[in-house]
C-alpha cells in the first residue's frame, strides 16, 4: 500500500492539489478514488493509524493486542471515538471498565490476539446485485477484496429463531410453512422477481438464458418463451405490485396474502428493513435488489455476502484503487484549520503543514442529538448453531425487548473469513435507539440474552432448537454513536461537500449514496462516479471478475 | 494413445479413437487387468495402472461435453474391468468406485439433468452396494436443491418400485413432497407427473380403508390448490386420476384451461 | 376418435422456405475444408441420412442430387462398409449400429437397396443380440435401447426381421418402462422422447405396441409442448426442434398427435427456419444445422405440413414411397 504514514512534522504534504479529502471513511475512499480516477489530484489526510474511520476494523496493532490484556485502552484506540462502553459479558455499564476490553476467566491468557479483525461497523451486507457491488467491480475494488456469501438467515419471533425461505428451494423444504403459505410467498417473491428483471432489462441482467436465470424463484423450463413470448400471466403479477400511495410495506404485505411471520421475514429479512412502519415503495426496491442477488453467485449462494477479513477491508480497497490512479494518502495527520471562503482554499494539517486545493471533501460533524446507532461484538467459543459459519439473525422490532424500536441485526462469522481463530466466533449486533429516555443498551442485551451465554447471567433454552447449546461470550463490549443521514448535510459551499458517519440501513448503500451526492455537488448533476469507458462491454465482465472474488 | 488423448479432448465423440484405447489396453493387459505387460512406451507411470490414465482422458472428455455417449461409456468399461480383476468389496476398484460417486455428485451439482450422469451413477451406487435408503436420501437432498428436477424424481420412483409394492405409509410420505412443490409452484410439471404415478400405486392399496382415506386426503390438497390458484390446470388433472366425483366438468374446465391439450381432455371426457 | 386428417386440415400453415432448405443442405455437404466437416466425420453418415431424407420429403431430391452426386454419395457409404458388415459413421472409422441403420435408408432413399450385401449386415447385426434380447451397438458392449431400434429397422428395411429374437428384443424394451410410461436407455434410465421415439418404434416394427400404455405416455408426450409451442424432450426443459420429431412420431405411432397443439408447434418450428440461408436451428434466431432442418422438416411431415410432398412414415424415418417400394407397408396406412 503506497501510503505515507505522517509522524509529527517530518512528512512533506504537497503544498496543492485538486481535492483534498478529509477522512478515509467509506464514502471518502469511494470518493477520492472515483475522483483520482478522473484525473484529479487527490491528497487524503486521515488522522487515524488505520484506513477507514468508523468504517474500518479495530486497529490491528497495538489495541488489538489490548485486546485480552487487561489493561486500558489508550487514547490513540478507535473505540474512544464512540464514547461510552458497556461490558457485553455482563451487560452494566461500569465507567471504569467501559474502556476495558475484558478478558474471560477461562480464555487462554497467552491467545494470538492478532487472530482477530474485529470491524466497528457491523453488522454491514452487500447484496451481489446492489448498486455498492455494481461499484466495487466499476472502480476495481474488488480486486482487493474476496467475499463470502451468508450460509443463512434467521427471524427471531417468540422464543424461537426460524430460517427465512428466500427461494423455491428453501421454501419447498420449509416444514415450518403451511401449504398456503408456500404458495402466498413463492407467488409474491416471483411476481417481485418479475418486475426487478423487467426493471432491470434496461440496465443490466442477472443471468443469461431463461433456464439459468430463474433458479432462484421459479420459471422453469417449461416456462421458458426468451423475451419477446414474456406472457401476460407474468404481467398480471407485476401490475399486482403497485403500491398504494403512502402505504406501509406491512400493510402492503398483508394486501398480498403474507401471514404475520412472512411478514417479518419478508420485511426484515430479505427487504433488510430497519422499522416497523417502513413504506411499502422503499421495501419493495430493496427487496427487488435482494431477489435479484439471490444465487446471482451460484445456484446454493444467498443473496448477502460479507467481506472476508471485514468490512473494515473495504475502505481500504478503495484507497489502494485511489493511491493507483495516483492519489495520496497520509495516515496520522487529520486537518487542524479549514477555511474554505475562497475559491482557492487552504488547509493547515495537524502537522502545521498548508495545503491548497480547490475542493474539500470532510466528514459531516457528529450530530448533537437524534438516533442513536448501538452496536455490541463478542468473540464466543462456539456457533450459534453447528451447520453455519457465517448467519444472520434478525429482531424484529419489539421482538426481543418491550423498547425495542427498530431491528436488531446480528452477525455470525466464522474463521473462514479469516476475522478470527479456528473454532472462535465473532458476533456483531446492531440496532437504533430513537427514544432519549431508554437505555440504549436495553435492546442489544435482550437480544444477547437469546443468542448466548454470558457468565452470571441465568440462561434460557437456545433459540435455535432445544437440543442445540448456546455458546458462551469469551470477550464483548457495546457502544454507541449518533447514526449518520444523508439529511444531516447542508452543502454550504459549492467547493466543500460533507460525508456522514454510518447510518441505519443494512447495508453499504448509503455510503455510497452519500459518496455520490458529494461527487455530484462538486463535480455537477450529471457525473457519475467511475463512468464506464466507451466500448467496454456494460454486462457481465464485471460479474465474472465478481465470481472469481467470491470464494467458495 | 498421447495422439488419441488430445484427439478426444478436442471432440470426444469418435467412437473409433476410444475403441482404439480399449484394443490398446486390451492388447497390452490381456485378459488380466492387473497385470501390465510391456508396450509401456513411456505412458502410464504406475504399472498396471492404465486405469488411471483412462478415467483421465474420459474426465477431461466429459468436462468437455458432459453429454458424450462414448465417453461416458469407456468409463463404464473401465470400472467393468477393474471390478472383474479386483472385485468390489475392497482395494483398487473400490477406491475408484468411491472417486466416481464424488465425480458424480459434482457434475450432477453442475448440471443436475444430466441422465448420462444419473445413469452411471445408478451403476455406480449399485457396484457400491449402496443401500435404497441411501440413494432415497440422495434422491431428496436433489430434488430439495431443486423440485424441478424430473430426473431425480424419476429416480425415486424406480428405487421405490425395486423396493417393491409400496405401502400406506410410503405412499402417504411421498404424496406430502410431492405437495410440497405443488404449493411452492404449482405450474411445476415435476411433482404432478410424480403424483400421478403416486396416485396409481395408491388405488392399487388392498386395505379399502386405507385407499380411501390416502386418496381422500390427496384429494383435499389437490382442491386446496386448486382453491389457491384456480388458473392452474395440474390440482384439476390430479383430481381427475383420484376419482373426482365430477370427471366430465373438470375435463370441460381442463380443455378451457390448457387448450393446447384439448385433444387430450376431450377424449379422456367422452370416456 | 377424430381422424387425423380431418384435424390436420384445420391447421393453417405458414410457408416452408423449401428451396432455400435443399441448398442449405447441399452447401452442408460441400464444405469439406471446415474444422467442424473434420469433427463430424464419425457421424458423416448420419448427416447424409439427415440431408438426402430431408430433400426427398420435400420432394426435390433428385432435382438437387443428379446421377452423378447420387454415385459419389453412394460411393461413399460404400466405403464405410467394414469387415464385420457394419458401416461406420465416416470411412476409416469403426462400424456401429448407428450407422449401420444410416447407410441402410441411405440406400433406400436412393433406390439402391440391391448394392447391400444383406447377409453381412443381417449377421452383424444378429451377432449384436444379447441374451436378455437387449442390443449392443457394436463389439464394446454398451447396451441401449436406442440401438435395439437401429437393429429392428434396419433388418426390417432389409426384410430379415425373423433372424433375431423380435421378442425378446420386446420384452427388453418393457423393461425399460418408467414409472411415466416413458422409456429409457436401459432399466431404470429416465424417459427422454429421443429414446421414448425409439422404443416405441422399436415396438411397432416388432407389433408389440400392448406394452406401450398409450394414455400415460401419450399424456406425458403431450405435456412435452411449452406454452410457445415448440416441444421438449423431458419436462422442464427448453423446447427445441429436434423433438417436433421424437415426440411427435412417438404420438403418431400412438395416434395421438391430436393431443397437442399442431398449430402451435407448426408455427414454433417455422419460426426456426432460416428463410434467406435456409437450414432450421434448435430455437428461433440460433444457428441452424442439418440435424435441426432435418427434424424440423419430418415434424412437419407428420402434421400434414404442404410443402412436405413426401410424407414421412413415424415407425421407419422415410417417406412412405420409399417404405412402398421396398413392399413395407406405411404407418398411416396400417392405422384407422
Amino acid at each position: 500500500m503506497p501510503a505515507n504514514d505522517a509522524r509529527g512534522d517530518e512528512f512533506d504534504l504537497p503544498k496543492s492539489c485538486d481535492v483534498l479529502i478529509v477522512g478515509t471513511a467509506l464514502p471518502q475512499a469511494v470518493l477520492a478514488a472515483a475522483i483520482a480516477r478522473r484525473g484529479e489530484r487527490v491528497v487524503c489526510l486521515d488522522a487515524g493509524t488505520s484506513y477507514g474511520d468508523a468504517f474500518g476494523a479495530f486497529a490491528a496493532t497495538t489495541p488489538a493486542r489490548g485486546l485480552f490484556a487487561s489493561d486500558a485502552i489508550d487514547g490513540e484506540n478507535a473505540w474512544e471515538t464512540f464514547g461510552t462502553c458497556v461490558d457485553a459479558k455482563t451487560g452494566r455499564v461500569d465507567d471504569t471498565a467501559s474502556r476495558r476490553l475484558r478478558r474471560s476467566a477461562n480464555e487462554d491468557a497467552n491467545a494470538p490476539a492478532r487472530g482477530y479483525s474485529i470491524d466497528l461497523n457491523a453488522p454491514r451486507l452487500a447484496l451481489g446485485a446492489d448498486g455498492f457491488v455494481e461499484t466495487l467491480v466499476r472502480s476495481g475494488a474488488h480486486k482487493y477484496l474476496e467475499f463470502k456469501a451468508i450460509e443463512r438467515t434467521f427471524v427471531y419471533a417468540d422464543g424461537v429463531a426460524r430460517a427465512v425461505a428466500s427461494n423455491r428451494s428453501d421454501v419447498f423444504k420449509d416444514r415450518g410453512l403451511s401449504g398456503g403459505e408456500k404458495r402466498a410467498l413463492m407467488r409474491f417473491l416471483k411476481a417481485v422477481h418479475v418486475e426487478a428483471m423487467r426493471d432491470a432489462t434496461g440496465r443490466r441482467r442477472s443471468g443469461k438464458s431463461g433456464e439459468e436465470t430463474n433458479v432462484a424463484v421459479g420459471a422453469p423450463g417449461s416456462e421458458w418463451g426468451g423475451d419477446e413470448f414474456q406472457t401476460t400471466k407474468d404481467d398480471d403479477d407485476a401490475e399486482g405490485l403497485r403500491v398504494e400511495n403512502g402505504e406501509t410495506m406491512d400493510a402492503f404485505l398483508t394486501r398480498h396474502g403474507l401471514s404475520a411471520s412472512l411478514r417479518a421475514a419478508v420485511t426484515y429479512a430479505l427487504a433488510l428493513q430497519t422499522r416497523a412502519d417502513c413504506a411499502a415503495a422503499t421495501a419493495l426496491e430493496d427487496l427487488k435488489v435482494y431477489i435479484l442477488s439471490v444465487a446471482k453467485y451460484g445456484p446454493q449462494t444467498g443473496a448477502c455476502l460479507i467481506p472476508v477479513y471485514g468490512a473494515g477491508d473495504i475502505p481500504q480497497a478503495f484507497c489502494r484503487v485511489g493511491a493507483v490512479d495516483g492519489a495520496t494518502y497520509v495516515l496520522r495527520q487529520g486537518v487542524r484549520e479549514l477555511d474554505a471562503s475562497t475559491t482557492i482554499s487552504a488547509a493547515i494539517s495537524t502537522g502545521g503543514q498548508e495545503i491548497r486545493a480547490r475542493k474539500f471533501i470532510v466528514p459531516a460533524p457528529e450530530r448533537s442529538s437524534g438516533p442513536l446507532l448501538v452496536h455490541a461484538v463478542c468473540i464466543l467459543d462456539a456457533p450459534l448453531v453447528a451447520e453455519y459459519g457465517q448467519m444472520l439473525v434478525v429482531f424484529p422490532p419489539l421482538s426481543a425487548a418491550d423498547a425495542q424500536t427498530a431491528v436488531i441485526r446480528a452477525l455470525q462469522v466464522g474463521s473462514h473469513t479469516g476475522c478470527c481463530p479456528e473454532g472462535k466466533y465473532l458476533l456483531y449486533l446492531s440496532t437504533v435507539v430513537d427514544d432519549v429516555n431508554v437505555d440504549p443498551y436495553a435492546g442489544l442485551n435482550a437480544a444477547l440474552d437469546v443468542l448466548v451465554r454470558r457468565g452470571e447471567v441465568s440462561s434460557t433454552a437456545s433459540a435455535f432448537g432445544a437440543d442445540v447449546e448456546k455458546p458462551e461470550v469469551l470477550w464483548g463490549t457495546m457502544y454507541k454513536r449518533r447514526c449518520g443521514h444523508l439529511d444531516d448535510i447542508e452543502c454550504s459551499s459549492s467547493n466543500v461537500a460533507y460525508c456522514p458517519g454510518p447510518d441505519e440501513l443494512a447495508t453499504f448503500e448509503g455510503a455510497l449514496r452519500a459518496a455520490e451526492r458529494a461527487y455530484k455537488a462538486l463535480f455537477g448533476d450529471d457525473q457519475e462516479m467511475f463512468p464506464l469507458t466507451e466500448g467496454e462491454p456494460k454486462e457481465t465482465t464485471g460479474d465474472d471478475d465478481m465470481d472469481a472474488m467470491l470464494e467458495d | 494413445m498421447k495422439a488419441c488423448e488430445k484427439l478426444l479432448g478436442l471432440c470426444p465423440e469418435i467412437l473409433t479413437a476410444w475403441n482404439y484405447r480399449r484394443e490398446t489396453i486390451e492388447a497390452r493387459t490381456g485378459d488380466a487387468a492387473t497385470t501390465s505387460e510391456g508396450g509401456d512406451e513411456g505412458e502410464g507411470e504406475g504399472e498396471g495402472d492404465w486405469w488411471s490414465d483412462e478415467l483421465r482422458v474420459s474426465e477431461t472428455a466429459l468436462r468437455n461435453n458432459p453429454k458424450s455417449y462414448p465417453s461416458w461409456y469407456h468409463r463404464k468399461w473401465v470400472l467393468r474391468r477393474m471390478i472383474e480383476a479386483f472385485g468390489t468389496e475392497e482395494g483398487k476398484a473400490r477406491e475408484t468406485l468411491e472417486r466416481e460417486a464424488k465425480l458424480c455428485a459434482d457434475m450432477l451439482n453442475a448440471d443436475d439433468r444430466n441422465f448420462h450422469c444419473w445413469a452411471y451413477r445408478r451403476f455406480v451406487a449399485e457396484k457400491l452396494g449402496r443401500g435404497v435408503d441411501e440413494e432415497l436420501q440422495y434422491t431428496l437432498t436433489k430434488i430439495e436443491n431443486n423440485f424441478s428436477n424430473y430426473s431425480a424424481w424419476h429416480y425415486r420412483s424406480a428405487i421405490l418400485e425395486s423396493r417393491g409394492a409400496a405401502d400406506a405409509e410410503t405412499l402417504e410420505r411421498e404424496f406430502e413432497l410431492a405437495s410440497n412443490a405443488f404449493y411452492t409452484e404449482p405450474e411445476d410439471q415435476s411433482a404432478w407427473m410424480y403424483h400421478r404415478w403416486l396416485t396409481s400405486r395408491a388405488r392399487a392399496i388392498e386395505d379399502a380403508k386405507d385407499r380411501e382415506s390416502l386418496l381422500e386426503r390427496e384429494r383435499q390438497t389437490c382442491r386446496e390448490v386448486s382453491d389457491l390458484e384456480p388458473t392452474c390446470k395440474w390440482p384439476l388433472l390430479a383430481l381427475a386420476s383420484l376419482g373426482d366425483e365430477h370427471p366430465r366438468e373438470m375435463f370441460q374446465n381442463l380443455a378451457a384451461l390448457d387448450p393446447a391439450r384439448g385433444g387430450y381432455y376431450r377424449e379422456r371426457r367422452s370416456e | 376418435m377424430s381422424s387425423l386428417a380431418d384435424e390436420v386440415t384445420t391447421i393453417a400453415f405458414e410457408s416452408l422456405a423449401v428451396d432455400a432448405h435443399a441448398s442449405f443442405i447441399v452447401n452442408a455437404s460441400a464444405s469439406e475444408d471446415t474444422l467442424e466437416h473434420a469433427f463430424t466425420e464419425h457421424l458423416r453418415l448420419s448427416g447424409i441420412y439427415w440431408g438426402v431424407c430431408a430433400l426427398a420429403t420435400m420432394g426435390n431430391l433428385r432435382k438437387t442430387m443428379d446421377a452423378d452426386k447420387r454415385e459419389e454419395i453412394l460411393s461413399y457409404v460404400a466405403s464405410c462398409r467394414c469387415e464385420s458388415g457394419a458401416y461406420s459413421g465416416g470411412a476409416g472409422h469403426d462400424g456401429h449400429v448407428l450407422y449401420t441403420l444410416s447407410a441402410v435408408q441411405i440406400y433406400a432413399l436412393f433406390d439402391a437397396m440391391d448394392r447391400i450385401d444383406r447377409d453381412s449386415v443381417v449377421n452383424y447385426v444378429k451377432g449384436l443380440q444379447l441374451a436378455d434380447g437387449s442390443f449392443q451397438g457394436d463389439e464394446w458392449g454398451e447396451v441401449d435401447t436406442r440401438f435395439t431400434y437401429c437393429a429392428l429397422s434396419t433388418l426390417r428395411l432389409l426384410d430379415r426381421l425373423h433372424e433375431v429374437d423380435v421378442e425378446a428384443a420386446c420384452a427388453y424394451i418393457n423393461k425399460c418402462k418408467n414409472f411415466d410410461g416413458g422409456f429409457g436407455a436401459t432399466p431404470g434410465g429416465e424417459s427422454h422422447a429421443g429414446q421414448v421415439f425409439t422404443c416405441v418404434g422399436a415396438l411397432a416394427i416388432g407389433n408389440r405396441l400392448d406394452y406401450v400404455d398409450g394414455d400415460l405416455l401419450g399424456w406425458w408426450l403431450a405435456e412435452r409442448q411449452v406454452k410457445v409451442g415448440g416441444l421438449n424432450g423431458r419436462p422442464e426443459k427448453l423446447p427445441d426442434v429436434c423433438y417436433s420429431w421424437w415426440v411427435l412420431s412417438a404420438l403418431s405411432i400412438l395416434g395421438k398427435t391430436h393431443w397437442i397443439d399442431r398449430g402451435a408447434l407448426a408455427r414454433f418450428i417455422l419460426r426456426c427456419q432460416d428463410e434467406t440461408s435456409g437450414g432450421i436451428s434448435d430455437r428461433p434466431d440460433d444457428e441452424p444445422d442439418v440435424y435441426h432442418t432435418f427434424f424440423g422438416i419430418a415434424g412437419l411431415s407428420l402434421m400434414g405440413h404442404p410443402a412436405v410432398v413426401e410424407p414421412i412414415d413415424p415407425v421407419f424415418a422415410l417417406p412412405n414411397s420409399v417404405l412402398k417400394q421396398l413392399g413395407i407397408e406405411p404407418w398411416s396406412a396400417r392405422k384407422c
